[in-house]
């Protein structure tokens, strides 16, 4: 029967070649808009490579502290000395990575070589491996053993090992300088996406090859953000807030806090400048309605032409109404025929998403940069990668898109028509 | 011989906001089974919408309408689409032919609102053998002339082997030797498959040829 309406809908489309057309690119548009709207939504919120613990993970950065005398202290990131004595003691998380924030690109060179490489480099601890996933392509991380020991290890995304060294195998083993220290390549990881900022980097070494790494101008305040990976973030939280409580017992009253933390990887996601004032239903609502925007624009266009077109089948319908088809038969016939039509504008329209976020990635960027902590750098290709855009979810969200497409665009004129007697239009 | 339709004291008048338009007035009407009928009658004297309401596409507002035996009041959608399925076969004056299908497919139309219904290509090619047009299946009806789209429409209408055909001005449109053959068609289909006829035409010729004649004045019956 689907078949049948297939066969008619195809002819339809061969016999109103203008109106069809116009109605394909339609939806075609308002399911690329709709799809890259899902997809920058995706690549902020979705588990995708290396993050596929998102929603597990939750961020710690900025502190507060209040002296005795009313004097607030703020900083974007905290001492070594929080790091070790609360972050890695807790005992509510699965792990715990500490990771320096140097801002700015790092300029790397190979001995011999006259080429200046610009690098994001990311100074952390060995358990940063266990909450980002990365796929090692050659070699392995650096070990706790090397970690302890502060040994000039070094890992390098395969991009940039191929752009060095041609290749990911050819990089393991070889020295390299970064900021004008040599560390050895041990490990070469697939690089994510720009678009992810908490597992960007070209190359990452162990925090402790800087002996005062463990350094800090104040007890609470430093130059060190944690990732947390955890299950039980109330339990977490919990312990958090004891800690404030043994923190301001023990020194007279200081109190410390980290506002708004820990804050999961999603919410990170959605506000991304911790303002205080930030409410997740509002943002929940005010994309609902964004996206409702650009499908009901859209649907009512479209749906005016079936309208018209409605009209001229009214004597097709009343031919098989006389010849023994209900009314809901016939309904979910229409329905089934647009479906056709919008299955090919959602073809299209996927086509379009790709080539759009192929061709205007720093549209995208911005986008999502804003809600991202991105570095807008000419040296970080902002590229989205495979498991993003061709991620099942888009798929079946694009296909959902054009299932309610197809309904809020159908359904009212169909109905209508099939409202109408059958005698009406037969002579 | 047993009757097929019953029409008892049936009216119907349209209404608008501000006209009130009476189209048929208490008209009662036996047919038997395996009759050919004529209803002839000047334009607008409500032929049409008595083979409308014989053909349960339009309702009465008063009366009672009976086909094989069972009446149609008060039955849902579905039930009066099923009894047209399997009961009724249309013609009309302008074929009605859906333009996206093929001859063959158009043909098919009744079967596929047929619950259950099998061989359907088989059955909807013997319907066009039997209108002699088994050498057009494939073709769309923007290929056929108007004898021969009125052959497919009546290929269409018995493929679902009904026991009554209504027939709106078959040959409406058609010239005189095309009327002739669709007129023998329809006389073909009533002697040698029995099947019950009913008719409207202008053409007191194709009338007489039928077994009886109702004749209709002002919604009403006239003998």
């Amino acid at each position: 029967m689907i078949t049948t309406h297939f066969k008619q809908a195809w002819q339809l489309l061969r016999q109103n070649k203008l109106f069809s057309t116009i109605y394909i690119v339609g939806t075609a548009l308002a399911i690329a808009s709709t799809t890259i709207f899902a997809i920058i939504y995706y690549v902020k919120l979705a588990p995708v490579y290396p993050e596929y613990k998102r929603h597990q993970i939750y961020t710690v950065s900025n502190i507060e502290v209040e002296d005795t005398d009313g004097m607030l202290m703020g900083s974007p990131s905290f001492s070594y000395n929080l790091l070790d004595n609360l972050f890695y003691k807790l005992d509510n998380a699965e792990a715990v990575s500490g990771y320096i924030v140097e801002p700015g690109l790092k300029v790397l060179t190979v001995p011999g070589s006259e080429k200046v490489y610009e690098v994001m480099k990311r100074r952390t601890d060995t358990k940063y491996f266990k909450i980002i996933d990365y796929e090692f392509i050659a070699g392995r991380p650096f070990s706790q053993a090397e970690f302890e020991s502060g040994a000039r290890k070094l890992v390098v995304s395969d991009r940039m090992a191929e752009k060095i060294f041609g290749s990911a195998e050819a990089a393991v083993g070889k020295t390299v300088s970064v900021d004008f220290s040599d560390y050895e390549i041990c490990g070469v990881f697939r690089e994510g996406s720009a678009l992810n900022s908490m597992s960007y980097n070209h190359v990452i070494t162990p925090y402790t090859d800087d002996e005062n790494y463990n350094s800090s101008y104040d007890e609470c305040c430093g130059r060190y953000q944690a990732l947390i990976l955890t299950d039980n973030p109330d339990g977490m939280t919990s312990e958090i807030e004891d800690y404030y409580q043994k923190y301001k017992s023990t020194h007279e009253g200081r109190e410390l806090v980290f506002p708004n933390q820990p804050r999961s990887a999603v919410i990170r996601a959605l506000n991304p400048r911790n303002d205080e004032d930030f409410d997740l239903m509002s943002v929940v609502r005010l994309n609902f309605l964004i996206l409702l925007t650009l499908l009901i624009v859209p649907a009512l266009n479209l749906s005016g032409m079936i309208a018209g077109r409605m009209d001229a089948r009214n004597e097709e319908l009343s031919v098989r109404k006389s010849f023994g088809a209900t009314s809901r038969r016939l309904l979910s016939q229409v329905l089934w025929e647009n479906m056709f039509l919008t299955l090919a504008g959602g073809i299209i329209g996927l086509c379009l998403t790709y080539l759009t976020l192929y061709a205007a990635s720093d549209f995208i960027v911005a986008s999502i940069g804003a809600a991202g902590q991105m570095w807008m750098d000419s040296a970080i290709e902002m590229h989205l990668t495979p498991d993003m855009m061709f991620a099942p979810a888009v798929f079946v969200g694009a296909l959902l898109i054009c299932v309610v497409l197809n309904l809020m665009s159908a359904l009212i004129p169909a109905w209508h028509a099939l409202r109408q007697p059958i005698v009406k239009s037969m002579k | 011989m047993s009757t097929i339709i019953k029409l008892t004291d049936v009216s119907k008048i349209y209404r608008t906001k501000t006209i009130e338009t009476q189209a048929l007035d208490s008209v009662n009407l036996d047919i038997n089974t395996g009759e050919f009928v004529s209803i002839m009658g000047p334009s607008g004297c409500g032929k049409s919408t008595l083979l409308n309401i014989i053909g349960l596409l339009d309702k009465p507002t008063t009366g009672t309408v009976e086909l094989c035996g069972r009446t149609a009041e008060g039955l849902k959608d579905k039930a009066l689409a099923r009894l047209r399925n399997e009961t009724l076969g249309f013609v009309f004056q302008s074929f009605h032919l859906i333009p996206t299908l093929s001859v063959l497919d158009n043909v098919t139309v009744p079967l596929i609102y047929r619950p259950g219904s099998r061989n359907n290509r088989k059955l909807a090619l013997e319907a066009l053998d039997k209108v002699g047009l088994s050498h057009r299946v494939h073709h769309m009806p923007s290929q056929l002339s108007g004898g021969q789209a009125q052959r497919v429409a009546i290929a269409r209408a018995i493929v679902g082997n009904p026991s009554i055909v209504l027939a709106d001005e078959p040959c409406g449109n058609l010239d005189s030797k095309m009327s002739g053959e669709i007129m023998d068609l329809l006389h073909s289909l009533n002697r040698e498959d029995g099947r019950t006829i009913v008719m409207v035409t202008h053409n007191e010729d194709q009338a007489r040829a039928t077994d009886r004649i109702i004749h209709f004045f002002d919604g009403r019956r006239v003998e």
